[in-house]
C-alpha cells in the first residue's frame, strides 16, 4: 500500500465520453484514495464535464470526439505537465475495482518494471459472457502473433506507467486500437512489464458501452492496416 | 498517319477518339510541363505522363491492348484495362487512407493542444525544481 507522500505524485488518468451516468461515482471513489485525478471528456454530449465540476478532479474537455486512445494521451501528457511520477489508466464505466491499482503500483514503486499491466484472467471478474472470454482469447493470440508480447489479457483499461514509460509513450491510434498499440510501444521501448490480477465487474451497463465483437473485427483489421502504412 | 486512324474501327470509335484525345493530350502535355518546371514532385509528374501516354495510346490503337494482353497471358485487353484499374483504385484508396489518418491526428493534436491549455489555465504546471513557483506559459493566464 502506499503511503500518502507517494499517492500525492500519483495521477490517475480516466478517459470518458458521456459516462455521465457512472463517472461521478467512479471519480468520487478514486479521490477517495488518491488525490490527483485527470479526466478527459472527449467531447460528450451528455453533461459528463458538467457532472464532475465540485468533485475535485482535474477535468480536460475535448472540444470534438478524438477517441480514447486520443483521450488517454492527452491525459497522460496534462499529468506530466502536473509533474506526475506514476500514471494509472482507468476506465469511466465503473467496470475497474480502485483498490486493485495499489497492487499496479507496488512493482513501479519497487522498480521491478516500467509498466504494469491489469489482467482480468488473473484476476476475479464477475459475469464475463463466455463470447467475450473466448473474444479476449483471440485478442490475446492476436496480440502475441502481431506484437511478439505474451500476455493473458488484452483491451484491459487498468494500467500503471512511471513517468519516464509516460513521457516515451506515444498513442497513435486515437480510437480502440490503442490498447494493441501500447503493446507494441512495450517492444519498441524494451519496458519490462508485468501482469497484475485485476478484477473487471461486468454490469449490463459496461457491457453495453464496451465494444462489440464486430468491433474487435474493426480493431484488429486497424492494426494490421497500420502497420502495413509504416 | 492514316493508318493510325483507321483501324478497322466504327465511326463511334472516331468519335469517341475525336473527343477524348485532345483532353488525354492536354493532360499529357500538363505532366510534361510539369517535369520540366520541377513544380511538383518530378517523379510523380513523370509518372503523370506516362500514364496519359499510354491512355493515348489506347485510344488511339485499342488492339495494342489486346496484344500487351496477350503477351501478359490475359486474354483480352478489356481484362488487361480491368485488372490495371482495379491495381489503381486500391493504391489510391490506401494513398488516401494515409491522407485521411494524417488529417486524423493533425485535429487530434490541435484537439489536445486545446484542452491541455485550457487545464493547464486552472491548474499551472508543476516544476519540479522551483517548489511553490507555477511556471505557467505566458499568453495563457491573462484570461479569467
Amino acid at each position: 500500500m502506499p503511503a500518502n507522500q507517494q499517492r500525492a505524485r500519483v495521477f490517475i488518468v480516466v478517459p470518458a465520453f458521456n459516462e455521465s451516468r457512472t463517472i461521478r461515482g467512479v471519480i468520487d471513489e478514486l479521490l477517495s484514495q488518491y488525490p490527483n485525478v485527470v479526466v478527459v471528456d472527449d467531447g460528450s454530449n451528455d453533461g459528463t464535464a458538467e457532472s464532475l465540476r465540485d468533485s475535485g478532479a482535474l477535468v480536460l474537455r475535448h472540444c470534438a470526439n478524438r477517441g480514447q486512445g486520443a483521450s488517454l494521451q492527452t491525459g497522460i501528457d496534462f499529468a506530466l505537465l502536473r509533474d506526475a511520477e506514476m500514471i494509472v489508466t482507468f476506465d469511466a464505466d465503473g467496470q475497474h475495482d480502485v483498490n486493485d491499482i495499489a497492487a499496479l503500483l507496488q512493482p513501479l514503486l519497487d522498480g521491478e518494471c516500467d509498466v504494469t499491466l491489469g489482467s482480468r484472467f488473473l484476476g476475479q471478474t464477475s459475469n464475463m459472457p463466455l463470447t467475450r472470454k473466448l473474444l479476449l482469447k483471440l485478442g490475446v493470440l492476436f496480440t502475441w502473433f502481431v506484437s511478439r508480447i505474451r500476455a493473458t489479457d488484452v483491451h484491459n483499461g487498468l494500467r500503471a506507467l512511471t513517468a519516464q514509460a509516460a513521457s516515451e509513450l506515444s498513442i497513435n491510434m486515437d480510437r480502440m486500437a490503442h490498447a494493441s498499440e501500447i503493446y507494441d510501444q512495450i517492444r519498441v521501448h524494451g519496458w519490462r512489464y508485468q501482469e497484475v490480477p485485476v478484477t473487471i465487474r461486468y454490469t449490463k451497463y459496461s457491457l453495453a458501452k464496451g465494444q462489440t465483437s464486430w468491433d474487435a473485427l474493426r480493431i484488429a483489421f486497424q492494426v494490421l492496416l497500420e502497420k502495413l502504412r509504416r | 498517319m492514316n493508318e493510325w486512324f483507321n483501324p478497322a474501327l466504327s465511326s463511334s470509335h472516331l468519335v469517341f477518339q475525336v473527343v477524348t484525345l485532345p483532353l488525354v493530350t492536354l493532360l499529357f502535355l500538363r505532366c510534361v510541363y510539369r517535369v520540366i518546371r520541377r513544380s511538383r514532385s518530378r517523379v510523380g509528374s513523370f509518372a503523370g505522363a506516362l500514364i496519359w501516354l499510354a491512355a493515348g495510346i489506347a485510344i488511339l490503337r485499342p488492339e495494342v491492348t489486346n496484344e500487351l494482353a496477350r503477351l501478359l497471358g490475359i486474354g483480352r485487353g478489356a481484362d488487361l484495362l480491368l485488372y490495371l484499374l482495379a491495381i489503381a483504385f486500391l493504391t489510391s484508396a490506401f494513398y488516401f487512407y494515409q491522407k485521411f489518418h494524417r488529417l486524423e491526428s493533425d485535429l487530434t493534436r490541435v484537439v489536445r493542444r486545446l484542452a491541455v491549455q485550457e487545464g493547464l489555465k486552472r491548474w499551472p504546471p508543476v516544476e519540479r525544481d522551483e517548489e511553490g513557483q507555477n511556471g505557467s506559459e505566458p499568453g495563457i493566464t491573462n484570461r479569467d
